[in-house]
């Protein structure tokens, strides 16, 4: 039974690694220079004391620093804020990234029984001495071992490669930051896999179950990344009593997911002597992995429910 | 002594449609089944319903004396229809395969077997032609040494001659155990030499199932007289199918014990001549055998 799915499927996986290894040139090529500015700029020394860069900017302008104690820290923003629009282009191939698992439940996911389907060889694997069952569960769980294992791969490279971007940022939480990096990449690829296996087995074509795949995949991501992501935990509210010239106090709220922002009525953008308190919805930064814990269980337990109606699908329904 | 499949009022529903139709029938260990009938007359979703790729909607079928399914496959060989093979494996790559997924398989009989019927065991399967791919597929459920071996139509794609030589590779390995064979096809010629069994569906039902010998002996061509018949002819059972001119008729008659009416010219019949009268009975009177 291993034969036969290695068999089957080695053509595959050596696309598969093919594409690894050029992404992998890739990521060492261009993550390189990125690190080795980032080293440079001083960033990862600063960072972690600077203010929010990106909240900064957009209510008091460039004209925030107001005294010496806070220049050091004002000039770390503005170095991080063109280092971020130098590597504006890591987040549109970042933005691509995020269709690779939907590829993987496309590709893989749904020829695997669809193929069968289509040139009648299930009548002929199915007849032999092994139950559909086994069949089933052998290839199914060796082709999710070898799709699980290459995306570790990519997303350990992924990782590296963005990290950079993402601590200057601190947007962690951003669509399509938190979606291309962390352990979520596992809960997708998982997902578009069974996804595009169960596809496969109940339209028994390949085309349909392919665009079935990518249809649903991408649904299925939006609802969860815009309808349920944002309550996965109940929000805390945060007030902050605004004051130009203490700004490191927005070190709160670095990496912060703010849903909600009532600004001050009484400033206005630019202004460097207002005191107000500025009143937030957000979802802190250290609850960063249990977000990622939360996705990736919502999709892995999707990936196991699609995974028992196919085999279902196969043992009573499928003629 | 035990029936190798057995089916009692068997039915599969299609929607609207009955592929099978309450179908009774009990093949002996060892038979070898013509299994004839036009397209759509459930050929193909009896030889399902055993190997257990179909369920059916009512009724039982039972192969070698269990439910078909998981515990039954290594005893039954089958051949689906087209004989689907995986078309970029070579013919040594499927054995591996079958040796994989069985447990008692023969590798070194596929092995040897291939290149005597000339298939070359190192080429790829969409690089053969029809009968070699036939050959293979029959090699592949040969293998497995089955004691039940469902052939669905293997001879509808090949020439006379790879008929010829599928047949025989199948009559060997028959030969040598007492496996028993289901072979199906709409055309009753290519089978007459190899079977002892004659089982004719139609519409989803059995219109004949018997041992070909007590057939051939019990049915008879006669020649006589045209115009209407009254009375019954003596020494005859049943009229099967009567083409009726003016000036002569011809019957196909099923016999009983008694002596013919000596009027009639009488000529033994083929199974052809059997399967052909026995499907147009069919049309003109549908002989009802549901229960």
């Amino acid at each position: 039974m291993t034969w036969l799915v290695w068999r089957q499927h080695r053509k595959q996986l050596l696309f598969g690694v093919v594409a690894l290894l050029v992404l992998g040139v890739f990521f060492v090529g261009t993550g390189g220079p990125i690190h080795d500015r980032f080293e440079r700029l001083g960033l990862p020394d600063c960072l972690p004391q600077t203010i929010d860069a990106t909240v900064v900017a957009e209510l008091f302008g460039d004209a925030a620093s107001v005294d010496d104690a806070t220049a050091a820290i004002t000039r770390c923003a503005q170095t991080a804020r063109a280092f971020l629009s130098d590597y504006q282009i890591v987040f549109e191939v970042g933005g691509l990234l995020l269709f690779l698992p939907m590829l993987a439940g496309m590709f893989w996911g749904a020829p695997l029984v669809a193929r069968e389907l289509e040139h009648g060889t299930h009548r002929l694997v199915w007849t032999q001495g092994t139950s559909r069952l086994r069949w089933a569960a052998t290839k199914i769980g060796l082709v999710s071992a070898a799709v699980l294992v290459m995306t570790a791969v990519f997303a350990g490279m992924l990782t590296w490669w963005i990290t950079p971007v993402i601590q200057t940022s601190g947007q962690r939480f951003d669509f399509g930051v938190f979606d291309i990096h962390g352990i979520v990449v596992f809960g997708y690829t998982i997902f578009a896999l069974a996804l595009g296996v169960f596809a496969g087995a109940v339209t028994g074509r390949l085309l349909t179950a392919m665009a079935t795949t990518a249809v649903a995949f991408l649904a299925t991501r939006l609802v969860v990344m815009l309808a349920a992501r944002p309550n996965f935990l109940p929000t805390e509210t945060v007030s902050v009593r605004l004051d130009p010239a203490r700004a490191e106090r927005w070190n709160l709220l670095h990496g912060d997911w703010i849903l909600s922002r009532q600004d001050p009525p009484g400033c206005a953008k630019g202004a460097t002597d207002c005191v107000d308190t500025l009143t937030m919805q957000i979802h802190p930064a250290h609850h960063f992995w249990t977000f990622q814990a939360i996705e990736t269980a919502i999709f892995v337990a999707l990936a196991i429910c699609l995974v028992l109606a196919t085999i279902y699908w196969i043992r009573r329904r499928i003629a | 002594m035990s029936d190798a499949l057995v089916a009692e009022g068997l039915t599969k529903r299609y929607r609207r449609t009955f592929a099978l139709d309450h179908c009774s029938l009990a093949i002996p260990e060892g038979a070898i089944v013509a299994l004839v009938g036009p397209n759509g007359a459930g050929k193909s979703t009896l030889l399902h319903c055993a190997t257990g790729l179909t369920r059916p909607s009512g009724g039982v079928v039972r192969v070698l004396g269990g439910e078909p399914g998981d515990r039954t496959l290594p005893g039954v060989g089958f051949l689906a229809q087209d004989a689907p093979l995986y078309r970029d494996f070579t013919a040594d790559e499927l054995l591996t395969m079958g040796n994989g997924l069985n447990r008692d398989f023969d590798v070194a009989f596929g092995r040897e077997r291939l290149p005597k019927v000339g298939v070359p065991l190192d080429r790829r399967i969409a690089q053969l032609s029809g009968g070699q791919r036939a050959q293979v597929a029959l090699c592949l459920a040969l293998a497995k040494r089955p004691r039940l071996l469902l052939l669905d139509e293997p001879l509808a794609s090949l020439d006379p001659l790879a008929r010829r030589e599928f047949l025989s590779t199948m009559v060997d390995a028959v030969a040598e155990t007492a496996m028993t064979v289901v072979l199906s096809s709409h055309l009753v010629t290519d089978l007459e030499r190899v079977c002892d069994h004659l089982l004719v569906l139609h519409a989803g039902r059995v219109q004949v199932f018997a041992e070909t010998d007590q057939l051939l002996a019990t049915h008879k061509i006669l020649i006589g007289p045209g115009g209407p018949r009254r009375e019954r002819i003596a020494g005859v059972d049943d009229v099967v199918h009567a083409t009726d001119a003016q000036r002569q008729s011809t019957l196909l008659v099923r016999l009983n014990a008694q002596a013919l009416e000596p009027s009639w010219e009488q000529r033994a019949v083929t199974l052809e001549d059997l399967v052909l009268a026995y499907l147009a009975a069919n049309v003109e009177t549908p002989p009802d055998n549901r229960t």
